[in-house]
């Protein structure tokens, strides 16, 4: 499985780290996850199978959070060059690029930053230019619209938060029809969540909650990815509330961490937060796919948050409102 | 020699140099003298109990996996476990508790019990003796470890089909994951090994490859770190590195065993044939991977001894060869013509030069790099001649059979004392 492959016109992307996080979370039988730095020969054996399907393309392989690779891949590579139009690394670390044995190419139009090349191009000659650096922002966002559903004209009711909203992001379609998006999207905040807490998830072990379906695949993915456990409360809401056994389930000084699928106006993340906060644990901040930012960051600064992509007045590819019948307009 | 054959003698540490120089020796006067038909016996040490009070017996952990690897082949030779007479006492009890905790019983016997490692049937003891220990507080992956392809049956299954420079870099990639699981605990105990943990960790993977697809049989490991260096030793029951290179072909810029002809006819040591031809294979099988296209053995020494400032011992049955900084003048050269090689290597890959241009270059390069392999070799010989306690190579007697390699590097990347 190819996680992080995004076509845009002649442009073919792969993440490696991504891909080494899936062969060490999945293939490896311990797993380290993110925390794998090493490139390795069968995260390059299966990007070459996959890429085999887009012959003349240009081929960015991206580097950025891993350290070295494996010796003797370098034939890897040029089975890469056999297939594409050309093959640029980007962000990657002087150390990989000679380790792969392509410190025989010099080209003017690398760029150079300290102890990496921001881009690399595995060729001497002149090659294509990198403009567009926004590329899973892109795809998301077509993966967004895709997926996006409204109730004809009528606002849907939202029935955690008593709000109606104009239209509602079909998490479980897009789950299952964009698989490997999705998944890249849960390895994006997987490395947000280690750079955001770091010192915590060395040190503390947080738990991850989840509340439901949706949110529980994504847990149950980014447990694999960040080596965590995974606690799921059930019936939490928004339409079942039972909080009978909570008390044996959150232990007390454990730290947790609640992860969302969406997070509208984070309703059922209040009352975890609350749950947890009640019962003598510590709770350290909630992640979640996709966040609508409903506060100015004057009047909220989102500190204890983590999420890969913000809805926000300016960003809103779906036009995504949050009504109430005060400034709703009634069909008539 | 009658009776048992002690392993650990009171106050005498049991380290590499003791089992080459000593031990191996005893084995050999064994199977030359009267009682060869009687069955081998081991006693764990050797002590009169009455002094069991002040007995002292030091083991260099990475010694384990030498002893595991010699026994394993009696046992072989045998048929059946060897005898191994144990004791516990005062004296004893320290070492008892060390090898229990890290899982040497359950490797030489016969457990057969899963979440633990597999006995290998090496050794017949009585495990009654086993307990009453102190807990004392040990490393968990203080442990032994044995490599196999035949442990991993699904492993074996995968590489079947594949070339053998692709099964290496499978087996790499795999044992990549193992060793991080084993042992990476101990390489991110201080600041100065966490910088080094991928080039620690792609060494180790490498040498268990090498042993586990060489030998086909099993390979025992051992990782040990202490507060100035870290320790690692591999053992093999292969073929050994001679009859490795007879399968080799030739190239356009490699001709087989040429470094070996060469250096026989300089050779003037005075040693049996069989010491001189482990010698020379040791030489030749480092010759052949400096002209390798593929990182190998050669890159592999020199990562240790010039990146990591460390000791390298690779042993094949009757000669050892010691590589430390000591020879880090003449590694260096060698090191920048490799370089070179690998850059040949590399514009053919990428087609960047064409095949012709290719051959006149590698077999310039090559008779470079062969000059100076024959007068690091030569210097070699003549300074084992003025001087066997510091020399470079280490020849034996008595023959062990397959690849022996242990691996030094100290904790501090700037430490130049070693």
């Amino acid at each position: 499985m190819i996680i992080s492959r995004i076509v845009k016109s002649d442009i073919v992307y792969y993440q490696l780290h991504a891909e080494q996080a899936v062969t060490a979370t999945y293939i490896d039988e311990e797993g380290s996850g993110i925390f794998e730095e090493v490139l390795t020969l069968n995260t390059l054996e299966r990007i070459v199978d996959d890429f085999k399907s887009f012959p003349g393309y240009n081929l960015i392989l991206d580097c950025q959070n891993l350290k070295s690779c494996q010796n003797n891949l370098k034939k890897k590579i040029k089975d890469f060059k056999d297939i594409a139009k050309s093959v640029v690394l980007t962000n990657a670390q002087k150390e990989i690029v000679e380790k792969l044995d392509l410190a025989i190419f010099s080209n003017p139009n690398n760029v150079e930053d300290g102890e990496r090349f921001l881009c690399f191009y595995v060729s001497d000659k002149d090659d294509f230019a990198i403009t567009n650096t926004t590329l899973f922002d892109d795809a998301f966002k077509e993966s967004l619209i895709r997926y996006s559903t409204s109730d004809g004209e009528d606002p849907i009711y939202h029935e955690s938060s008593s709000v109606y909203l104009s239209n509602y992001i079909n998490i479980k379609k897009m789950i299952s029809l964009d698989k490997n998006l999705f998944i890249y999207a849960i390895y994006k905040l997987a490395i947000k969540i280690n750079e955001h807490w770091f010192k915590e998830l060395n040190i503390k072990k947080p738990t991850l909650i989840c509340q439901n379906l949706n949110s529980s695949y994504v847990a149950s993915i980014l447990s694999g990815f960040l080596k965590l456990d995974v606690l799921i409360l059930d019936k939490l809401g928004p339409i079942n509330k039972l909080y009978s056994t909570l008390d044996n389930k959150i232990k007390e000084n454990e730290s947790y961490l609640v992860v969302s699928d969406v997070v509208c106006l984070g309703t059922e993340m209040k009352i975890a937060k609350n749950l947890i906060t009640f019962l003598g644990g510590h709770y350290l901040g909630n992640v979640s796919i996709i966040r609508v930012e409903t506060l100015l960051s004057e009047t909220k600064k989102f500190n204890d948050t983590e999420c890969v992509f913000t809805i926000t007045r300016e960003n809103n590819p779906t036009n995504f409102q949050i009504l109430t019948a005060l400034n709703l307009v009634p069909n008539e | 020699m009658n009776g048992p054959i002690p392993l650990i003698e009171n106050g005498i540490t049991f380290s590499p140099f003791y089992f080459y120089t000593y031990f191996i020796k005893r084995l050999a006067d064994f199977y030359s003298g009267d009682s060869k038909d009687n069955d081998l016996q081991f006693a764990l040490t050797f002590g009169d109990e009455a002094d069991s009070l002040i007995s002292k017996y030091y083991l260099d952990p990475i010694a384990l996996p030498l002893v595991l690897s010699i026994s394993a082949q009696l046992a072989n030779y045998q048929r059946k476990p060897i005898k191994l007479l144990l004791s516990n006492n005062a004296g004893t009890n320290r070492l008892l508790e060390f090898l229990f905790r890290s899982d040497f019983f359950y490797l030489v016997g016969d457990n057969r019990n899963p979440n633990l490692p597999l006995g290998k049937k090496i050794f017949d003891f009585n495990s009654s003796y086993i307990g009453d220990f102190n807990n004392h507080l040990q490393r968990a992956e203080h442990k032994v470890r044995c490599y196999s392809l035949k442990d991993e049956s699904v492993l074996a299954y995968k590489i079947n089909h594949r070339s053998e420079e692709e099964q290496r870099d499978f087996l790499v990639e795999h044992f990549t994951f193992k060793v991080k699981e084993h042992f990476a605990d101990l390489l991110f105990e201080n600041q100065n090994t966490t910088e080094l943990t991928n080039d620690f960790i792609e060494i180790f993977s490498e040498l268990i490859t090498n042993g586990v697809l060489h030998s086909q049989s099993e390979a025992f490991a051992l990782m040990f770190s202490d507060k100035f260096k870290t320790k690692f030793s591999i053992s093999d029951n292969g073929i050994g590195l001679y009859n490795s290179l007879t399968k080799k072909s030739d190239s356009s810029y490699y001709t087989k065993f040429e470094i070996f002809n060469a250096l026989s006819q300089t050779f003037k040591l005075r040693v049996s044939a069989n010491i001189k031809n482990s010698v020379l294979s040791i030489f030749e099988t480092l010759y052949y991977s400096m002209l390798k296209d593929r990182q190998g053995l050669f890159d592999l020494l020199c990562n240790i001894v010039i990146h990591c400032k460390g000791y390298f011992r690779l042993h094949t049955e009757y000669a050892q060869i010691i590589v430390s900084s000591r020879m880090l003048n003449d590694l260096d050269i060698l090191y920048r013509i490799r370089q070179q090689i690998v850059e040949v290597h590399n514009l053919l890959l990428f087609g960047q030069i064409s095949e012709q241009d290719f051959s006149i270059q590698i077999v310039r390069l090559a008779e470079i790099g062969k000059t100076h392999f024959l007068k690091l070799a030569n210097s070699i010989f003549d300074r084992f001649n003025e001087d066997t306690r510091f020399s470079s190579i280490r020849l034996y007697e008595v023959k062990f059979r397959g690849v022996h390699i242990e691996v030094e590097i100290p904790n501090s990347a700037s430490h130049d004392n070693i």
